[in-house]
């Protein structure tokens, strides 16, 4: 070995020691930074003496009492079927509609117009019309949802439907595959990733609009908690509910990824080098 | 890409029996089936409502609503609602671009900022804006500084995140290029970081757009606070269904003239761009 090669095999294990704590520093950063706003927060909210803006201590006090578990079955579980219910229907009628446009090109053309008006309306100005055809009750909550979230699930999959590569269908053709076959084995795979694209608008939209309608429409549910409890003025509860909210929001994200992952595993792994 | 655009290829048919109607390739054909259909939607709607079907207490006929909504189009009243969703709507969305663009540069070009950042954006970006109704009431009161703020709070994220995002998916060997050629920053800055961030901010732009007209008509219908929501809570709790209804399709007319402006601005923005390139008719 010359001295030559010692200097560059030295240079570079310096250099691969540098990158090391260069990460170290980044992931100590990455852990350090959120627990110092947390405690941030804290010492602020609990020193600042705001009335809007409670200590934090007291809202997880609230949020203990509220939530773990004395409103779990009152409130908690009412708002998370009505969105579970209105999420899945809107998925299936999404896909299979999707599906039929995606391939009856006419049909297609003739309705996209509609589909694009239907999808511009502002979601929350559709509660008032649906309060007064089909009233208050926990139907006319998960249809609005259901309406609410059909939209990205449906033209995500009548793209993803109409882009497909020809060949596929063509080969599929040519084997005498049965169109059934062809639709559940080769279409849902190839439209899957824009689906869950789709489904993944559609669950935070969901979290919303389950949230605005108890707002509105009054009933049971974590919207009618906050709401109420804005109104009388019990500002830890009120934050407690919001936090809770913000909980479900980052918590249904979080599993739709692992999700996702899980069912397009393959899909991920073929296109590593897209992605 | 666009939903609309449709790929010209032959279409595979097993039997060789000609068509009953031809199939829409073009624009002009395009519009004519769109034409077709739009009609037939409100026809069925009309016929349903007329034969007593659909109760007309509840649904009124689609002529009637759009009568009303072009009798309410005549009214100063309407266009102050539409006039105070819209300045709602930009206002927030304006400040979202002020606080989002600075933040997300310092935070995209930084690698620890963005370390420390993540989990704190991943956190927040998933919560509902609409949650903090109540705080916006309390503390801002029911008129225009809730909306505004309840937009911009929920504009920010997609504009952030797009902004980190697009910095950092620039193409490091270009920066390595410019720097041993020792471009100066500004050129950098025009023709490698803008042309490259530019289809990112676009689409936040896009999303942030959508979603501040949604955000503004939300808060005004759970606030009541003027606008084009305030208007349709206004002409539900008083009862008038057919204003509800034409109120709505309004609504609605706004959403699809946004899209469209939104449409054609990011394709004259990013005519330069492969994918607007190719999807050019």
């Amino acid at each position: 070995m010359t001295a030559m090669d010692v200097a560059t095999t030295e240079a570079l294990a310096d250099k691969s020691r540098a990158i090391r704590r260069r990460r170290y520093r980044l992931l100590s950063v990455e852990v350090a930074f959120p627990v110092l706003v947390v405690v941030a927060v804290g010492v602020w909210t609990a020193s600042a003496g705001l009335y809007f803006i409670p200590p934090l201590t007291g809202v997880l006090v609230a949020f203990q009492e509220n939530w773990l578990f004395a409103r779990m079955a009152s409130d908690v579980l009412p708002s998370l079927s009505r969105m579970m219910i209105g999420f899945i229907g809107a998925v299936v009628i999404g896909v299979v509609v999707g599906f039929v446009l995606g391939q009856a090109h006419r049909l297609q053309a003739m309705f996209a117009p509609v589909l694009e008006f239907l999808r511009a309306i502002p979601a929350v100005a559709l509660i008032p019309l649906v309060i007064i055809v089909l009233g208050l009750d926990d139907t006319a909550k998960v249809i609005l949802i259901t309406f609410i979230c059909l939209w990205p699930v449906l033209l995500n999959t009548e793209a993803a439907i109409r882009g497909m590569d020809p060949g596929l269908r063509e080969t599929a053709r040519v084997y005498g595959i049965h169109w059934f076959r062809y639709e559940l084995q080769v279409a849902l795979p190839a439209a899957a990733p824009q689906i869950f694209a789709g489904m993944r608008t559609s669950l935070s939209l969901a979290l919303i609009m389950v949230v605005v309608s108890e707002m509105m429409a009054g009933g049971n549910g974590i919207g009618v908690f906050v709401l109420q409890s804005q109104r009388s003025f019990a500002i830890t509860d009120m934050w407690s509910g919001i936090v809770l909210i913000g909980i479900f929001g980052y918590v249904f994200n979080l599993l739709l990824i692992v999700v996702e992952n899980r069912v397009l595993a393959w899909h991920h792994g073929a296109n590593t080098a897209v992605e | 890409m666009s939903v609309a655009a449709v790929k010209d290829r032959a279409p595979v048919t097993g039997s060789r029996r000609k068509p009953l109607l031809p199939l829409p390739t073009n624009f002009r054909s395009r519009l004519i089936y769109g034409i077709v259909g739009t009609l037939l939607t409100l026809g069925a709607a009309q016929l349903l409502v007329s034969t007593q079907i659909i109760d007309e207490r509840f649904v009124p006929l689609p002529t009637t609503a759009l009568a009303r909504l072009l009798e309410l189009a005549w009214t100063p009243v309407f266009w102050a609602g539409v006039g105070g969703t819209m300045q709602g709507w930009a206002m927030g969305l304006f400040l979202a671009i002020v606080i989002a663009l600075p933040l997300g540069f310092l935070i995209g070009t930084n690698d620890y900022l963005f370390a420390a950042t993540r989990p704190v954006v991943e956190f927040l970006r998933p919560i509902p804006s609409v949650a903090l109704i109540p705080v916006a009431i309390l503390m801002l009161g029911i008129g225009m500084e809730s909306k505004v703020f309840l937009v911009t709070l929920a504009c920010l994220w997609p504009l952030l995140i797009q902004t980190i995002y697009g910095l950092r998916a620039i193409d490091p060997t270009l920066t390595a290029t410019a720097q041993s050629f020792r471009i100066p920053r500004r050129l950098q800055l025009r023709s490698i970081v803008l042309p490259a961030i530019l289809p990112y901010l676009a689409t936040g732009f896009r999303i942030a757009a959508t979603v501040a007209l949604i955000v503004a008509v939300t808060a005004e219908l759970v606030i009541g606070s003027p606008g084009i929501g305030g208007d349709i809570l206004l002409a539900q709790s008083s009862g008038a269904v057919v204003t509800l209804y034409a109120l709505v399709f309004a609504a609605g007319l706004i959403g699809v003239i946004l899209n469209v402006l939104l449409q054609i601005v990011e394709r004259r923005l990013l005519r330069w761009h492969p994918t607007y390139r190719e999807a050019a008719p």
